[in-house]
């Protein structure tokens, strides 16, 4: 990571840290810190997708189908087998792993539109196999009673301490997926973008570059799933429907694909967008619809690629070296 | 051998398949011609189907229109939508590469769905057949006389798409657009006009799926997104392009659907079918029957 | 036993009805420049598909350093130590210009995702070893300047070079370049010429494509010169230049010099 981007990551930390103080001073915004949370877990499953969209040039439909294996595998083994919430975590992101490790390698093979439709194709299996499993799942109904996680005995169940969980956790994703971009392996997903044969020529193993990428992008989702799991600590079907995965689509266009901070800015808008639109009700649907279209029509480069032009033209950055974030 | 029962039974299924596996063919169809012509898979096709299906139950039943007028009257709203669709979402784009497009057409079905929730809510509608009357009894089988209508009109749509494009001017120009824009350009055939004639057949085409399947399958708000998979599915089993290949893989798929639901199990016939589609996009893309017509993969 | 990089025996390429290489033989000196020759879709970039891996041939055999090259893909022949450049042009456009030359680094790293994700130790000093030796290449082609700029907004002459530079930087000993020269002004191809002998300057062995007579007399030590796929004529540059055979074959197009 260079100075740049560690400056970055270090303020945006500082921000978060303060954010849930500044909140809590007026009882009219305290609840902010629960949408904060659901910020920090749609950013965490975000970056999975900005990686895998905005730097490897793959498209995923199916990225609910992670996230709801995260937080079946979590509520499964901790209600049914009493294992230690931790432990749970770490075997969803596991087995997430391992579905993304034996789906990637046939549907990675595909490119754009097949990939498109495999993916959704892939999404609706898991979300079928959620409402109709029902010894393993609870069916359509789901089940509860999920235990929280817990720190040396203290469960971290109120909202002010899962945030500072949830967002422990999406920093270090998003310095994660930061370092990943700006290292080697990045930098052959970027290349495959943008030529998969002169890729290749260079001794980048394409196919199998992009079903590293698309695991961690299952892994990402698990955890946020997880994460989603213990905190609500319910889990039933329709959170990891289609439209959710539409849903990160979402966050990660309109956020801006061209850099994993646009994941962040996604979540956050996707996230604030209803509670200040709540005279729209569902119809928010509707307005997520057009902003994708805005954005894909008039903003490729999303929110991100907007305050990033901004932020030079005003600024006029002086950059040595172009460091991708 | 088989009883009776059991063969009035398969009737019975077959049917059924080919009633559901009739949708998919449409819906298939609607991807092919707007792909042949553009090169773009519409993730709004199987909005179009919801569409066509509310929009027939708000004419049918709400405004209390004769069913023929109904009938095209959803069809001409959906022409008119497709035409709109490309002039104000397609057309603009300035680097139409095939991600762009998939996300533009993803966000025309997103907000086609919320419009229609904002329309006609979330619950699922019914509509009357087109012919009242107990079922049919053939061979050991009840057969809903909707079920001919839908079937009639598939056929129908099919005789006219074959006669659309191999008679027709405007059929034909679509068809020299889609094997080779810059030489239609070239001998004044309007390639933008040519698109825009193919949304606007593609969502009628797929309104049309949607008006005669209501009476028999209910139509939400939500549905799109299943039947676009399933009519894509057909187009990809059948070979990207073929019509012929995409109204046989409709049925297929449909058959297959109808005997899973009979002798497996109702709550993985979608299921079912999804995994056959990845097993054939995964081993098999160009199509079951290896018509090589998909160049654009 | 002398002292050959590459041995090519009755390769053939057949696409649908077309051969486009056929039964072509040929054996390839360590540390020379052979120019490879012929009409347009006489074969040249399908042989070179073949030889690194893009294309699998139909039949016959490539030998690398003495081993036979099974199906291989081409990122593993890229590992095995041939690079290559491509006819039209396929930089990373939206990468900066060292960034492209990082990527031709590749192979000179083994650092994996989890690794670059956590910074474990050994990253950084593995990227500051890719950093300098990219400034490196990018020196040797004088494309300092460009370091930051996107590859794609470079002109084509430059984008030439980078596109060399790159394939070097995955330390290749064969490299093999589509038509490096086409396009280029004066100044440009006299540049491309200089970079071509100063890749064989470093011990490469070069197989180069080229339509400019006058390039590839001044620079190859051998010709092979293909018609139809077939092999037509081999030899010093003022052989092939004398050769009956490949007088007429370009006679029934155009003359040898006047292709550009
Ligand atoms: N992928 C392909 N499929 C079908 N024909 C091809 C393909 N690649 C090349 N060809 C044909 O093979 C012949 C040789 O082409 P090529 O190797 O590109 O020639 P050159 O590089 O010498 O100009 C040409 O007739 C060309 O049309
Ligand atoms: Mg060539």
């Amino acid at each position: 990571m260079t100075t740049n981007t560690a400056l970055k990551v270090s303020s945006f930390t500082v921000f978060i840290m303060i954010l849930p103080w500044v909140l809590n001073l007026s009882s009219a915004t305290a609840y902010y810190v629960d949408v904060m949370i659901f910020v920090a877990i749609h950013s965490i499953i975000g970056c999975g997708l900005s990686l895998l969209l905005g730097y490897a040039g793959q498209i995923s439909l199916g990225q609910a189908a992670f996230y709801g294996i995260g937080a079946y595998t979590s509520g499964i083994l901790t209600v049914r087998m009493d294992v230690n919430p931790w432990f749970a975590m770490a075997a969803g992101i596991f087995v997430a792993s391992a579905i993304a490790t034996a789906i990637g390698i046939p549907t990675l093979r595909l490119r754009g539109h097949y990939l498109a439709m495999a993916t959704l194709g892939f999404g609706m299996i898991v979300f079928i196999v959620f409402n109709e499993y029902i010894a393993l799942t609870g069916g359509p109904s789901g089940f509860g009673n999920i235990p929280p996680l817990s720190l040396m005995g203290h469960p971290i169940e109120s909202s002010f301490s899962f945030y500072y969980l949830s967002w422990l956790a999406a920093i270090i994703v998003l310095t994660a997926s930061l370092n990943i971009v700006n290292s080697r392996p990045g930098r052959a997903l970027r290349s495959i973008h943008d030529s998969d044969k002169a890729s290749a020529s260079l001794g980048i193993n394409v196919a199998m570059a992009k079903v590293k990428i698309f695991v961690v992008s299952g892994a990402f989702g698990a955890l946020a799933g997880s994460l989603y799991a213990h905190y609500l600590t319910f889990v039933n079907p329709p959170a990891f429907d289609v439209f959710f995965s539409l849903k990160v689509l979402m966050i990660v266009v309109i956020g801006g694909i061209g850099s994993v901070w646009g994941a962040v800015f996604g979540a956050a808008l996707l996230n604030f967008l209803p509670e200040w639109l709540v005279f729209l009700h569902d119809f928010d649907v509707l307005a997520y619809g057009i902003i994708l279209l805005l954005v894909v029509m008039f903003s490729p480069q999303g929110i991100y690629g907007l305050l990033a032009g901004a932020a030079g033209y005003f600024f006029k950055f002086i950059r040595k070296e172009s460091d991708h974030d | 051998m088989f009883d009776t029962i059991l063969s009035g039974q398969i009737i019975q299924y077959l049917f059924t398949g080919l009633t559901i596996g009739a949708i998919y063919a449409l819906t298939a169809l609607g991807f092919n011609i707007i792909h042949n012509v553009t090169g773009i898979i519409n993730f709004a096709q199987g909005d179009f189907v919801v569409w066509g299906g509310l929009l027939m139950v708000m004419f049918a039943r709400f405004f209390g229109f004769p069913l023929p007028v109904a009938f095209f009257s959803v069809v001409g709203v959906m022409v008119f939508i497709g035409a709109f669709i490309y002039y104000f979402n397609i057309r603009p784009i300035k680097k139409p590469s095939i991600l762009t497009m998939i996300m533009v057409t993803i966000a025309v079905s997103i907000i086609l769905q919320g419009v229609a929730m904002f329309i006609w809510g979330k619950e699922p509608y019914a509509l009357p057949s087109f012919i009242e009357g107990p079922p049919v009894y053939v061979y050991g089988a009840y057969i809903m006389r909707q079920s001919f209508w839908v079937l009639g009109i598939s056929v129908a749509m099919v005789l006219f798409l074959t006669f659309f494009f191999n008679r027709t001017l405007i059929g034909k120009a679509m068809r020299a657009c889609a094997d080779d824009p810059g030489a239609a350009g070239l001998v004044g055939i309007s390639t933008p006009l040519m698109i825009c004639a193919a949304f606007m057949l593609g969502s009628a085409l797929g309104a049309v799926g949607g008006a005669v399947i209501t009476p028999i399958t209910l139509m939400e708000y939500d549905r799109g997104a299943m039947i676009a998979i399933k009519g894509f599915g057909s187009a990809i089993l059948g070979g990207l392009g073929s019509f012929s290949g995409a109204v046989i893989a409709g049925f297929m798929l449909g058959i297959l659907e109808s005997f899973a639901t009979g002798f497996v199990s109702s709550a993985y016939k979608d299921a079912i079918s999804l995994v056959l589609i990845l097993g054939v996009l995964f081993t098999k893309p160009e199509g079951l029957f290896g018509s090589g017509a998909n160049k654009k993969a | 036993m002398t002292d050959q990089i590459l041995e090519v025996k009755n390769l053939t390429k057949r696409f649908k009805g077309l051969v486009a290489v056929d039964r072509l033989s040929f054996s390839l000196e360590t540390g020379i420049i052979k120019s490879l020759i012929g009409p347009n879709g006489a074969g040249k970039t399908t042989l070179i598909n073949m030889i690194t891996g893009f294309l699998s041939p139909t039949a016959g055999e490539i030998i690398f350093r003495n081993r036979l090259q099974k199906h291989n893909q081409a990122h593993r022949i890229a590992a095995s130590g041939i690079a290559r450049t491509f006819q039209t042009i396929e930089l990373f456009k939206n990468m900066t210009t060292l960034e492209n030359i990082m990527v031709g680094c590749h192979l000179r790293s083994a650092k994996e995702i989890i690794s670059s994700a956590f910074r474990l130790p050994g990253v950084k000093k593995e990227e500051e070893k890719i950093r300098d030796l990219a400034w490196h290449h990018l020196k040797s082609v004088n494309l300092e300047k460009y370091a930051g700029q996107k590859a794609g907004n470079l002109p084509l002459g430059e984008q030439k070079m980078l596109e060399m530079a790159r394939a070097m930087a995955s330390n290749p000993s064969l490299i093999l370049l589509d038509e490096p020269v086409a396009g280029l002004n004066e100044a440009e191809s006299q540049r491309a010429m200089e970079m071509i002998l100063s890749i064989r300057g470093q011990g490469v062995t070069v197989i180069l494509v080229e339509h400019d007579m006058k390039v590839v007399m001044q620079i190859s030590d051998e010709v092979l010169v293909i018609n139809y796929g077939r092999w037509l004529a081999e030899g010093s540059p003022r052989d092939i230049q004398k050769d009956p055979n490949v007088i007429d074959a370009y006679l029934g197009g155009e003359a040898i010099g006047a292709c550009h």
